[in-house]
């Protein structure tokens, strides 16, 4: 849910206050949850919720525990890297992952670099 | 067109897989202002496979007035030798293998013949021996990284209203130099336009108002 829908304003605080306790001892039952409930929710401030409902897929892998999933990108010249990518997952993320398989730890070069996605006959989304 | 940075990746690809499309996500260089880093290889990989195709299209080359520039021969035999150890062969190349290291233009230009051609390729397979692929590889990007249209998005362009050509096709080239509209055949420079770079790549060409 965190990963999917925003709060209001005045919910906001207390939410984050709730989670981030819990999170954070250790000795609570559900402190790892918390903690990804925490990075999800922060994600989504930063970048709005998400746009889509989740697939029938996503909502599978969540229930069984898998968090992200296994996911192919294609670099120039046809090599793969599989880099795990879950419900929070943005587009930035993925960028950052390769360009540091690439030697690239500056923020502003990696801006140089894109993600497109190519469909099979036919052009891309969007 | 580059996915937005903010989106969501699984909101991309679960649009996708609802509609049992076929897609790919692929990475790839942009913008090319930062100086290539020639230390990691996967970095040179990614980014040779990303300029060799261009290259060997022609489309870096810049040949005023059709004829092709004396500085510029020596280069092309030399990264055509390199082309043919980076596919790893470990042979000298052969007169039909030649053909294929070479832009296209070059084939069908005056200033050497097929067989010089051949010769001058071959006579700097010697050093080739010594590199490794990746060697070779960042080796073709260190001559191409000097030439003036290195790092450039190209883009077929069918009309342009203008009084300063009567020809209706040319190409477009974003480079950190800015947007450069080029002659089809020679790549000179017929206008150019010092706009900022960043916000161009981010924005639909169709939207670009000259």
């Amino acid at each position: 849910m965190a990963a999917y829908f925003d709060c209001s304003e005045l919910l906001r605080p207390y939410l984050f206050k709730y989670l981030e306790t819990t999170a954070f001892d250790k000795r609570r039952t559900f402190h790892v949850t918390a903690e990804v409930c925490l990075q999800n929710l922060k994600k989504t401030f930063k970048y709005g919720g998400r746009k889509n409902v989740p697939s029938i897929e996503e909502i599978a892998a969540i229930s069984a525990g898998r968090n992200s999933k296994r996911q192919m990108y294609r670099l120039p010249g046809g090599t793969e890297r599989i880099i795990n990518t879950s419900s929070s997952t943005v587009v930035t993320d993925v960028i950052q992952d390769i360009c540091h398989m690439l030697g690239i730890t500056n923020p502003i070069e990696m801006e140089e670099f894109s993600l497109y996605c190519i469909i099979e006959g036919g052009l891309s989304p969007r | 067109m580059p996915l937005n940075k903010d989106e969501y990746i699984l909101d991309v690809t679960t649009d996708l897989i609802k509609n049992g499309q076929l897609f790919y996500l692929i990475f790839c260089r942009s913008v090319w202002y930062h100086p290539l880093r020639l230390d990691s290889h996967l970095y040179i990989e990614v980014i040779f496979n990303q300029v060799a195709p261009d290259y060997l299209e022609g489309l870096l080359l810049v040949i005023p007035e059709e004829r092709l520039p004396e500085d510029v021969i020596p280069q092309i035999a030399r990264i055509a030798a390199l082309l043919h150890r980076a596919a790893d062969m470990e042979q000298m190349p052969t007169k039909e293998e030649v053909k294929y290291l070479l832009p296209k233009p070059v084939l069908v230009m005056r200033e050497l013949r097929p067989p010089q051609w051949v010769e001058m390729v071959q006579n700097n397979w010697t050093d080739m021996s010594a590199l490794t692929t990746i060697e070779a590889k960042a080796q073709c990007l260190d001559i191409l990284q000097k030439w003036q249209l290195f790092g450039s998005c190209f883009f077929a362009v069918k009309r342009i209203q203008s009084d300063l050509s009567t020809q209706p096709d040319h190409i477009l080239a974003l480079n950190r130099e800015g947007v450069h509209f080029l002659d089809i055949i020679t790549h000179v420079i017929i206008v150019i336009s010092h706009h900022c770079l960043s916000s161009l790549v981010h924005s639909p060409i169709a939207s670009l108002v000259f």
